[in-house]
């Protein structure tokens, strides 16, 4: 007899174990394999309402289109073929759509490198609130696709030629991303709709030529045309490109402002670029009768003089700052008067401003906020500062004689 | 209360195997004899030249290269040279030995015709002369290049020390180069070796215990370990574990080690091996012990942990600021050798959601193409990667650049063009490749390397979870693993603070003040706590 735990035993002992070990491993492993070939990556998503019916327009990314080396027999997007297709289903709900839309497609979808989300206006005026489910119920959806609401249907801006970038979806994002300081992600988008007192604003785009008709290089593409504001989820308004600006400014979202003040003398601009802004709304309440101040910190550089005054004196400069100032609160003035009056939309948070400083009386106020909001006397208080006036100090294709300098 | 008894488990075969003395007695019962001997070798010496003669050449009988030179000790005796040919100085011979015979002869120098024996001082001007009166130990002698002198009517034979022969000199590490640091390197013979241990060492604590190994080849072995700083009980295990050494032959610094690590199965290497004497000393410094065998350059060092590994002997050259980096360096590129790959195949079969999506984008492009899933793929670069570099070490020099631009093409450019892989996996195989060689020790690089196809197959078959599960077995293994009883991972697993300086980061000279923590001896501070350079003295900084 072998003694117990002999060399032979341990051997086979192994050996059964290391066949289970191994069984496990060749019965368990791979069932969810997914060759990065056998993948569609969808970049964009359009949303749109078609009678009773959804119509969800997807952009695919065809990556053997992109020239990059290794995809031989492609020879890349120099060909002028686009790096992308559209595929484009109707279905009875945003899910029932994509599914639609896998029978038609041989590669699984992927949505997890989605960068935008397009609402198409007729939808968003519906409300956006249920198609937000499917978003949040599967993780591969991910919450930091940004959102944007197109002028007409979502399926036109998804077209666009876009040669700028690989993706028309990519230059939505870009464009995003240089318009507003924290981009409406789907997450961003459900805090507002959901919190009390503040209502959603997100920007609106649309497809344009790059030119006018004469030009030889026809392309389209895509461009900011200003902001969209809801109430809740429903959109109510736009405002276009010039009031949007200043609304940003009071929204402490907007990255690049340039505001353009005449001169005292004679004729053209001065054009000054807000690089820094901090927004505060202080709340007073008497009653039903609020007040709001809105202050602005803003900070900026002069870009352009095309006049014939001086900024080079503190006197002017300060001239100069305080025309910026009044400038803001004539025209933010103006978007806040539209936003209250007409579309109803409390897209600065007023009501939020309220919460957080007066809790007491926002239990007061609540129900009857709806009526009160419109009537909120809103006093907008900019402060500017220049911080720099460029490289050179006077007109540089003035003689000196010409300048004024009062 | 009732006891609950488990059921005893099945020990895994890859657990601890350590040999230990008790394991070894059952190895002792069959000791190893040996090939049978001609029966004049158990015998002592006849005091006639005649059959001495005889016995000698039966003993090696067919042996060419023994050469056996008769001459007259005096008018009445004869006598006879014996000796190995190629391991004697025979300048040494002729000028000692021959010389003084022939000359006493010719002078017919009555005092030394008088003389019985030719050890005489005023004779043989040889250094180490020995007298032998046993067959066994002549002939020993005789194979270990010395030469015998034998003489009519004297029972014994008188072996004169004249080992030479042809060896390689002193040269320049091969495996081990460095920019700054000594040049010289271990040569095949081993007295050499200590020789220059002792340069650097020049004290007599530095111990050389000496022993023979292998019946057949009969190889010198030294183990060297510097007394009150060494663990004694270290050395005793150590000297224990070589003197059961059975085997015919050892030939590398390997065999031993194979045949005395705690851990026969583990895939990490236990003892550290390296051409450097100025390795050797360091090591020894810090409480290790190291065994050279005869007709190899290389010394073994142990116990070891994972960490020396990752050491080269630069980083204590070099200002510390600059070996941190390096060493940070490395360590993220041994990170890279090993798991590289495998995230390649994970990302692109399992989580595609990972990765930003251009860098997804511009593999799926490079990818749209290829025949294979992502593992085969990374299976079929990294074995032609690993069989072009075996063959680049295997092949002759002078056809060894065709492999290279062989090598360059076919893992390179062609293959990616011919799309049969993907430009990505290309550039995953360079870097991985470029990251094994950053690990200074050959024999742990060569276990990361293998180590990351078991990460690359759990990686296919599981994804990130596969590489988990891999890591998590790879480190439990590390942690239980010893060298000589001392943890793998000593300074980390057990943790010890004073450890630190020397593991991650290596502290300034003025700051390893102390010896790693496993010498277990009390003896542990190598140097004065403040000194010039230190900024703890006022003029430091």
């Amino acid at each position: 007899m072998k003694p117990k735990g002999s060399n032979a035993g341990k051997i086979r002992k192994a050996a059964i174990l290391s066949c289970l070990l191994l069984c496990s491993v060749l019965l368990g492993g791979c069932w969810d394999r997914r060759e990065v070939n056998d993948v569609a990556f969808v970049m964009g998503t359009g949303l749109d309402k078609e009678g009773d019916q959804y119509r969800v327009t997807m952009q695919i990314a065809l990556p053997g289109q992109l020239g990059s080396s290794g995809s031989t027999g492609g020879g890349g997007g120099t060909r002028g073929n686009k790096s992308y297709y559209l595929e484009s289903k109707i279905g009875p709900s945003f899910r029932g759509a994509s599914a639609e839309e896998q029978r038609g497609v041989s590669r699984t979808l992927n949505f997890s490198h989605r960068r935008v989300l397009l609402f198409g206006e007729a939808l968003a005026r519906e409300g956006i609130s249920k198609m937000m489910d499917v978003l949040a119920r599967i993780p591969q959806n991910r919450l930091s696709s940004l959102v944007v609401i197109t002028k007409g249907a979502s399926l036109d801006v998804l077209q666009a030629d876009a040669p700028i970038e690989q993706y028309p979806a990519e230059m939505v994002r870009e464009l995003n991303f240089s318009y507003m300081k924290n981009p409406r992600s789907i997450k961003l988008l459900m805090n507002s709709i959901l919190m009390e007192g503040m209502d959603p604003a997100v920007p609106v785009m649309s497809l344009v030529k790059n030119g006018p008709a004469t030009i030889k290089d026809k392309k389209t593409n895509i461009q900011v045309d200003g902001l969209a504001v809801f109430r809740k989820d429903r959109l109510t308004g736009m405002i276009d490109n010039h009031l949007s600006r200043f609304l940003l400014l009071g929204m402490g979202q907007a990255k690049e402002t340039e505001i353009f003040i005449p001169p005292p003398k004679g004729s053209g601009y001065l054009s000054v670029h807000l690089i820094e802004n901090n927004v505060q709304i202080k709340p007073y309440i008497r009653g039903n009768d609020i007040r709001m101040t809105v202050q602005l910190n803003c900070n900026g550089n002069v870009r352009e003089d095309e006049t014939t005054f001086d900024i080079s004196n503190g006197g002017n400069l300060k001239w100069l700052e305080q025309q910026v100032a009044q400038e803001i609160k004539k025209e933010l003035g103006e978007a806040v008067r539209l936003i209250q009056q007409k579309y109803h939309s409390d897209v600065l948070g007023l009501g939020r401003a309220i919460i957080m400083s007066r809790p007491d009386e926002w239990k007061r106020i609540k129900p009857q906020w709806e009526q009160l909001y419109p009537k909120v006397e809103v006093v907008i208080d900019p402060i500017v500062h220049i911080e720099n006036i460029g490289a050179v100090t006077k007109p540089f294709g003035i003689k000196k004689e010409q300048v004024q300098n009062e | 209360m009732k006891k609950v008894h488990f059921p005893k488990l099945p020990r895994l075969p890859w657990s601890r195997r350590t040999i230990r003395a008790a394991d070894r007695k059952t190895q002792n019962t069959n000791a190893l004899k040996g090939l049978p001997e001609p029966p004049w070798l158990e015998q002592p010496l006849r005091s006639s030249l005649e059959n001495n003669l005889t016995a000698l050449r039966d003993i090696f009988k067919d042996c060419s290269d023994i050469v056996y030179r008769e001459l007259m000790i005096s008018p009445e005796r004869k006598g006879m040279l014996a000796y190995v040919e190629g391991t004697v100085k025979s300048e040494d011979l002729q000028d000692h030995i021959l010389r003084p015979f022939i000359l006493g002869m010719m002078l017919k120098d009555p005092e030394v015709n008088g003389t019985l024996d030719p050890l005489d001082e005023t004779r043989i001007s040889m250094s180490q002369t020995k007298t032998m009166d046993q067959w066994k130990m002549v002939s020993a002698a005789i194979l270990d290049g010395n030469a015998a002198l034998f003489v009519d009517g004297t029972p014994r034979a008188y072996i004169f020390s004249a080992k030479g022969g042809v060896r390689r000199g002193v040269e320049e590490p091969q495996t081990e180069a460095v920019i700054r640091g000594p040049r010289e390197g271990f040569t095949e013979t081993i007295r050499v070796n200590t020789a220059l241990l002792r340069f650097k060492l020049k004290t007599s604590k530095l111990k050389m215990h000496s022993m023979t190994m292998g019946t057949e080849t009969q190889t010198s072995v030294v183990l060297t370990y510097i007394e009150g700083i060494i663990d004694p009980k270290l050395v005793e295990d150590v000297k224990k574990r070589l003197s059961d050494i059975k085997i015919d032959g050892v030939l590398e610094t390997g065999y031993i080690e194979e045949l005395i690590e705690d851990h026969p199965f583990s895939p990490f290497p236990e003892m550290e091996y390296t051409e450097r004497p100025d390795t050797v000393t360091a090591q020894l410094l810090e409480g290790r012990f190291a065994i050279f065998v005869d007709g190899t350059p290389f010394a073994l060092i142990g116990p070891v942990t994972m960490w020396q590994m990752m050491q080269a002997s630069e980083d204590y050259y070099e200002r510390f600021f600059i070996s941190n980096v390096v060493r940070w360096i490395r360590f993220l590129f041994l990170i890279l050798a090993l798991y590289l790959p495998a995230l390649y195949v994970a990302v692109t079969t399992y989580h595609q959601d990972m990765l930003p999506t251009t860098l997804i984008l511009s593999i799926a492009a490079a990818r749209e193409t290829i025949p294979f899933p992502a593992l085969v793929e990374a299976l079929i670069m990294e074995i032609s990667f690993e069989a072009l570099r075996e063959a680049g070490i295997r092949l002759p020099k002078t056809v060894g650049q065709a492999v290279s631009i062989l090598g360059a093409l076919v893992i390179g450019q062609a293959s990616v063009q011919a799309g049969i892989v993907s430009a990505p996996i290309v550039i995953v195989v360079s870097l991985t490749g470029i990251a094994s060689f950053t690990i200074p020790r050959f024999n742990f690089a060569i276990t990361i390397r293998l180590l990351r196809f078991p990460i690359m197959l759990m990686a296919g078959v599981f994804g990130l979870f596969g590489i988990i599960i891999a890591t998590t077995l790879i480190a439990t293994h590390l942690t239980k693993l010893t060298s000589f009883g001392v943890p793998y991972m000593s300074g980390y697993s057990p943790y010890n603070h004073n450890d630190q300086k020397d593991i991650v980061v290596r502290a300034p000279w003025w700051k390893m003040i102390k010896r790693p923590s496993w010498i277990g001896n009390d003896n542990n501070k190598r140097e004065k706590e403040k000194m010039n350079g230190s900024p703890a003295t006022e003029e430091g900084w």
